[in-house]
């Protein structure tokens, strides 16, 4: 009993301890980041990395999921004769929820892990070390131009993923199903605002890149530098970011829309 | 900036003629009394440590007691929990962050895993330093990485990989890219460890020639006791956390403690046993934990 307290006791020391290590390191980078103004190509260059090569999988799923909610929005719908309104439906759907929480654990298990990986390697191999010694301050060289990288992608990523998701299912549900296209998108069009519902999908997507960037970032420093340690940071990255996006999503969605 | 290169490298050639003579007694590098604990495990209890101007000082001691500790702790990366590190006279644990940093480009340190960065080319690694540092034009840059790279005998090797590169091969562009900004001082951390002859022969040559040619000081931390006694002016041992014995080569070599004869020597037992601490065998074979 005692045993099992004192245990519990030394999880929470240390799940305190490692949070404010946490917030600590996000403040040192994020003073750091001003030098990104003076060399963009390091934020460009991460962008590629996170961003750019992330595409291929939020294209491809934005794809399939855009078609499947139009079928099982289309079985549903056909019963109340409402098809017209799939459009809403699935534009709704994407912009506010699915869109930036799946761009988000997309993006966890694609550009998250390999940030986690990658800084923790550097550390393993006493690159970071190395760095320190030749007096160039990691924290401004390495992580902050891949914290930048992960926020400034993650809302281009669910842009794209939300555009990609209402052409899969205007494929289906207009060329497919045979919905009228004209009311499709007359409906999508008066039904969706910009200001409710797009903009807020954005500011999700924002949160949530800094929420992804920062676990990534933050595991891969604060790893153990061995080969266990590193792949135990890049597996925590990935839970720990799935788990806070769609606690946050679920925070964020009771705050915006009543 | 042709005034800032022209500053640059005349900073050496000028110092090397003037500062010599003068300051030849003075410590570049002074430790004194530095404590020093890794959880409950107390590494240093005291130690003292001085390297002139010029030298080539060997740290030497069986594995474990904290040589890469101490160079740490002269680079600033890990602080005292008493007594003094100084670097040419500030102390390395109370300078500002930007004055730590600025302090870390008069030094270059050789890790002992060579530490380049693996997804660039050796040519990348060594202009790395230069590019963060100085604003000089890509010609400059090149020019500069290149004399590095000749300077220990890896100009051939520009295109590779550090994957692609030996052991030795490594700890050479390590090198030169510890020299790539002109430092005063060079701490190497094991620079022997695991090396063939040959690439061990190339290593000891580059670190005297280059302290001797570009007027540097270096701090040779290793265990491998006759390459580093060969190339060292000075030697500190260090045991239990204190320095147990410092000279000339010559003067260790005729030491008296029997501690120093047996590292130098290589006695598996004396007084470093050979045993790590245990209950006696015949407890813990036939004892309780049966």
């Amino acid at each position: 009993m005692i045993g099992m307290l004192q245990r519990l006791g030394a999880s929470t020391l240390e799940t305190a301890a490692t949070l404010g290590r946490a917030v600590l390191f996000l403040l040192r980078v994020l003073r750091g980041s001003g030098e990104l103004i003076r060399r963009p190509g390091l934020l460009v260059h991460e962008m590629y990395s996170v961003g750019v090569l992330t595409l291929v999988i939020i294209v491809v799923s934005g794809l399939f999921v855009g078609m499947v909610l139009a079928l099982q929005g289309y079985y549903t719908l056909v019963d109340f004769g409402a098809e017209q309104s799939l459009g809403v439906l699935v534009a709704l759907s994407l912009t506010r929820e699915l869109g930036p929480v799946v761009t988000a654990l997309l993006f966890a298990g694609r550009a998250g892990s390999a940030l986690t990986a990658e800084i923790g390697l550097m550390k393993a191999t006493e690159q970071l070390a190395g760095m320190e010694m030749m007096a160039v301050d990691p924290e401004h060289r390495v992580i902050a131009p891949r914290l930048a990288a992960a926020i400034l992608s993650l809302p281009l990523l669910t842009v794209i993923f939300n555009v990609l998701g209402v052409t899969g299912a205007w494929l289906v549900s207009v060329n497919l199903l045979g919905v009228d296209g004209g009311s499709f998108w007359s409906q999508m069009q008066s039904q969706v605002s910009f200001s409710d519902d797009i903009l807020n999908g954005l500011i999700k997507s924002v949160m949530f890149g800094v929420v992804a960037g920062w676990i990534a970032v933050f595991n891969g420093y604060d790893c153990r530098p061995t080969s266990h340690g590193v792949s135990r940071a890049t597996t925590r990255t990935v839970v720990v970011t799935s788990l806070i996006v769609l606690g946050l999503d679920f925070v964020l969605t009771a705050l915006m829309f009543d | 900036m042709p005034w800032r290169i022209l500053q640059h490298s005349s900073r050496i050639d000028i110092s090397e003629a003037i500062r010599m003579p003068t300051t030849e007694s003075e410590a570049l590098i002074d430790l004194s009394g530095v404590v020093f604990s890794r959880g409950s495990n107390r590494l240093f209890n005291g130690v003292d440590l001085q390297v002139r101007r010029g030298e080539v000082v060997a740290i030497m001691g069986p594995s474990g007691t904290g040589k890469t500790t101490l160079l740490r702790l002269i680079g600033g990366q890990l602080r005292a929990a008493a007594g003094r590190v100084a670097v040419d006279g500030q102390a390395v644990d109370q300078l500002s962050r930007r004055d730590l940093y600025r302090l870390r480009r008069r030094m270059g340190v050789l890790f002992q895993s060579g530490a380049l960065f693996t997804d660039m080319t050796c040519f990348e690694n060594v202009a790395f330093p230069l590019r963060e540092h100085t604003d000089l034009p890509e010609t400059l840059i090149r020019t500069v990485v290149l004399m590095k790279l000749e300077a220990v005998g890896l100009r051939g090797a520009r295109d590779l990989y550090p994957g692609e590169l030996s052991g030795g091969m490594s700890r050479r562009v390590s090198l030169a890219r510890a020299l790539a900004l002109d430092p005063e001082i060079i701490l190497y951390d094991e620079p022997f460890a695991g090396q063939d002859p040959i690439s061990m022969g190339a290593l000891m040559q580059l670190i005297r020639q280059l302290n001797d040619a570009l007027g540097l000081t270096s701090v040779v931390v290793s265990h491998d006791v006759d390459e580093t006694l060969r190339i060292a002016d000075r030697a500190y041992v260090i045991s239990g956390g204190e320095v147990i014995a410092a000279g000339t080569p010559e003067a260790l070599r005729h030491s008296e403690s029997r501690w120093v004869d047996q590292f130098l020597n290589a006695l598996p037992d004396g007084p470093v046993p050979f045993h790590y601490p245990a209950p006696p065998i015949a407890d813990d074979l036939c004892g309780e934990g049966r």
